[in-house]
């Protein structure tokens, strides 16, 4: 929400005008729009002291585009009070001001009394406490977790987040080609969520196979490929990633090195090293091979 | 002697073998004992077998021969046992049969008695 | 439960049982101990079938075992073979490991290296600046980076400069112009930026063609896990650590091998094993360590050296002060407690903090403390409280536990006329130009406006810096 920065409705409600406004005419705005963190006074003094040494773009900064002589105004109400102004529309019109300093619009209904305004309705999903994560992260961390340590496996999967961020675009390997529109590896590090994803969801695979015990004739079951749902899908390729973890040998030692190995067999799959890769291909033979079986009375159409 | 082998490093103990460890494989030698013999040459507790200098593995081999530990100590076990056996006790009894000597129940859970109570002890 | 032989068994040992005694006289040894036997053993026959007890199964052949439960039937099996382990402290030095860059990381535009003004000038309080090359080297040297740090994620190492940087580097200044020592510790909350400001002063001294001599943990002195041995000649007893003063020998001589290349010794060293004569380059001195044995006397040699007048002044550092404020884990020959102030390298670190050994060319003697790990020094945090509020001119100085017995008097006796600066977290400006860092170095991936600022600010307990990085950094929402 881009501030509407005019101060001249603001000057507006300065005292010295004889009328005041009438839409400021309820009480306690100035105090409301102060939050209960911030101590005035201690910024009073940082900002005097240490307006003068700052660089002037520094300054500007701080006052989001008010010139400096406005600025110690709205930061010493004793002088001001010095000078004869004293009421409460001059307090009033000071808390405006500190929200013009925030780069906010005082005069916007959302924002009276508020020090950050209202925000924007429906909220975003991620706005939510529950659903403030990538659904697809979630499920991976809970796939993590171990002993119902949700808050070790959270830092587990910070920890493999920055190690793909801060490893080299991998070497994507021809042969084992990854989801079709994935974006180029050169561009995979600098968003590690979809790095993953990505990982996880080209090792994804589309089929399980079901083993219908006896129907096969003489007590041998009856291998029929079924379809997964994404969330399947992800959840058994990331499950195999484990596996091949547990697999590897631990090279170091310390609370990091579960993770970093998980976040090596990640770059492994993406660069198609992985054995996981194998797990996938084997499945899916399998499921050419007994997708005939899906003619099998027992599932034809009645 | 036995000992002398023992302690140097490349007889018995590995290089990479703490010094306490080394010292408490003897019989009769725990963690007190070891943590003091470790004080009295300034070794601290984490010194492996290859760090220590050949001065310092004289000094301590000396120590060792010094001490009673191993088959010395097993003898004055085996002392205690036959006499508390020779002059007939209730306890060197019970030693000779190889059950508890202090009045535990028998029925099962005797395993470390087994093992253990002896005339002629070992462990 | 079921009987131990099988019927088989049993049906193969009865014809020698039936045969007469006398008719098994002729017979070999075997078969009379068949017939001495009890029926219901198998043992010895199937001992003399395969040749008097040579085979492994003591039991013989055939018995049949009871109907056997098999626990944990579907536990898989987890030993697997994983090759070869890693060698000896590799595993270590995974974990230590430091990484300084990384590439994927965008540059920031407009980053400028630090230069020793910069670090003096008010103006630049809450900016963010690059550490030059040659002197990540010589931190790196020093151990000054921890494995903790979050340095790992940007192109380059860099640092937010503090009010209390400014702050501390012109008093580190002033006290170097004067030819004083300025003997100051550390303290604040956890993560508040301790070992970070000591890193600062760090580079600040290397800037400023300092000497720097640093002691990455107090705890690798005291915590008994490096060699010890008495002083030969010293009443009362002090203790030696050579193989770490060997390695603190070379980590100064590697660190400042700039400014030790410049000097050359002004005094002779009789007790030394190799004869340096007087006018020697110090680099010389230094490269002499090559043992343990002679680590402690060449360090001391240095040290006069170093603290010799006409010489560049000097930064001591130390981080995590309460492990060297206690009795150590470390033992004497007589089997009692050795205290830390006794360990002769401590006490060198004690005495310059405590103002005893005062460097004549100037210089500071820094300590931080650490809240992460350290055991109690009930003595430091009460003299550490004391000196604060007699700072601030606070009318009620905290006043020792009348009720408690654990106080040293040595503790309190070294810290007795040593300043303290005490680290909270950053004010909100400072917040923004850190995050504006983060942002620019495509890390933090949000606009950083006012409300962003607060609110990681707020999430970070009032801005301290390594709450705000847990916050915005290591987070799954990247």
């Amino acid at each position: 929400m881009p501030p509407r920065l005019n101060l001249w409705p603001t000057c507006r409600a300065l005292a010295f005008r004889t009328r005041p406004a009438n839409q400021w005419s309820q009480p306690c705005i100035a105090a409301r729009a102060r939050s209960f963190a911030d101590r005035t006074s201690n910024n009073n003094n940082n900002n005097n002291t240490t307006s003068s040494q700052w660089p002037e773009h520094r300054n500007a900064d701080i006052a989001a585009g008010l010139p400096p002589s406005m600025l110690s105004k709205s930061t010493t109400p004793e002088e001001i009070d010095a000078a004869g102004f004293t009421s409460t529309e001059n307090e009033k019109a000071l808390s405006q001001l500190q929200l013009v300093t925030y780069g906010l619009n005082p005069f916007d209904p959302a924002v009276d009394g508020h020090k950050y305004g209202l925000p924007d309705l429906p909220l975003p999903s991620e706005m939510h406490m529950k659903h403030r994560y990538d659904p697809a992260i979630v499920q991976f961390t809970k796939l993590l977790m171990q002993d119902g340590k949700l808050s070790k496996a959270q830092r587990d999967m910070a920890i493999i987040l920055n190690y793909l961020r801060s490893s080299p675009p991998p070497k994507i390997n021809p042969a084992r080609p990854l989801v079709p529109g994935s974006p180029p590896a050169s561009h995979l590090p600098l968003d590690p969520v979809s790095y993953l994803t990505l990982a996880i969801d080209s090792v994804a695979p589309l089929i399980r196979i079901r083993a219908y015990k006896g129907l096969a004739g003489g007590g041998a079951s009856l291998d029929v490929p079924m379809p997964l749902a994404a969330r399947q899908r992800r959840r058994t390729a990331f499950q195999w990633i484990l596996d091949a973890v547990n697999k590897k040998k631990s090279k170091g030692s310390g609370r990091t090195m579960f993770p970093h190995r998980v976040a090596e067999e990640i770059v492994a799959v993406v660069e198609g090293r992985s054995s996981v890769w194998d797990k996938r291909h084997i499945v899916h033979k399998l499921g050419t091979s007994a997708r005939a079986n899906l003619n099998h009375q027992a599932f034809r159409r009645r | 002697m036995v000992i002398n082998q023992a302690l140097s490093p490349r007889n018995n103990f590995h290089e990479l073998k703490l010094v306490k460890k080394a010292l408490e494989s003897f019989y009769a030698l725990g963690p007190q004992a070891s943590a003091r013999v470790l004080a009295k040459y300034s070794i601290h507790p984490r010194a492996k077998m290859g760090s220590l200098p050949p001065k310092t593995i004289t000094a301590l081999t000396a120590e060792l021969s010094s001490m009673t530990i191993e088959n010395e100590a097993r003898r004055i076990v085996q002392d205690n046992i036959k006499r508390l056996r020779d002059i007939g006790t209730y306890r060197g009894r019970r030693h000779a049969m190889g059950l508890p000597a202090r009045g535990q129940n028998t029925k099962n859970q005797i395993e470390t008695a087994k093992r253990l109570n002896r005339v002629d002890r070992k462990g | 439960m079921s009987a131990p032989n099988c019927l088989r068994c049993l049906l193969q040992l009865r014809p020698s049982v039936a045969l007469p005694r006398h008719l098994l006289v002729a017979r070999s040894t075997a078969a009379i101990a068949i017939a001495w036997t009890a029926p219901f053993s198998t043992t010895t026959a199937n001992n003399a079938k395969t040749g008097g007890g040579g085979s492994k199964d003591k039991t013989g052949g055939h018995i049949r075992a009871g109907k056997k439960i098999k626990l944990g039937k579907f536990k898989k099996n987890t030993t697997a073979d994983r090759g070869k382990a890693p060698a000896p402290g590799e595993r270590k030095a995974f974990r230590k490991k430091i990484l300084l860059s990384n590439n994927n990381a965008l540059p920031v535009p407009g980053l400028v290296d630090l230069t020793p003004e910069h670090m003096l000038d008010p103006q630049n309080a809450a900016t963010v600046l690059s550490i030059p090359d040659a002197v990540v080297d010589q931190l790196r040297a020093v151990e000054a980076f921890k494995p903790t740090q979050c340095w790992g994620v940007f192109r380059k190492p860099s640092m937010l400069l503090r009010t209390e940087t400014i702050d501390l580097m012109n008093r580190m200044k002033g006290a170097a112009k004067q030819k004083q020592t300025l003997r100051l510790v550390v303290t604040g909350d956890r993560i508040t930026g301790k070992s970070m400001l000591l890193l600062q002063a760090m580079t600040h001294a290397f800037l400023n063609d300092w000497i720097v001599v640093n002691i990455p943990e107090g705890q690798e002195l005291t915590t008994a896990s490096t060699e010890y041995a008495a002083i030969p000649g010293s009443d009362p007893v002090r203790y030696m650590q050579q193989t770490y003063v060997l390695k603190l020998i070379q980590a100064i001589r590697k660190a400042n091998e700039k400014v030790l290349s410049k000097l050359s010794t002004v005094q002779s060293h009789p007790e030394l094993p190799q004869h340096i004569p007087v006018g020697s380059p110090l680099m010389q001195l230094a490269n002499s360590a090559k043992e343990a044995d002679n680590a402690w006397m060449i360090f001391q040699a240095l040290w006069q050296e170093l603290t010799a007048r006409g010489r560049p002044p000097m930064l001591f550092a130390l981080d995590g002060l309460s492990h060297i404020m206690k009795v150590s884990d470390y033992r004497s020959p007589a089997f009692e407690l050795i205290h830390a102030h006794d360990l002769a390298l401590v006490r060198l670190f004690v005495e310059s903090l405590g103002g005893a050994g005062a460097f004549p060319n100037g210089g500071a003697v820094l300590a931080a403390t650490s809240r992460g790990n350290s055991p109690r020094a009930p003595s430091m945090e009460l003299a550490l409280q004391q000196r604060e509020a007699e700072q601030a001119k606070a009318a009620d100085v905290p006043q020792p536990d009348p009720f408690f017995r654990g106080y040293d008097e040595r503790v309190q006796a070294a810290l007795r006329t040593v300043q303290v600066l005490k680290l909270s977290g950053i004010s909100k400006l400072e917040a923004r130009v850190l995050m504006e860092y983060w942002a620019a170095s495509g890390i933090l991936r949000t606009t950083v406006d006012e409300s962003a600022v607060s609110e990681k600010w707020t999430l970070g307990g009032n801005g301290v810096v390594g709450e705000m990085e847990r916050a915005a950094l290591l987070t799954m929402r990247l």
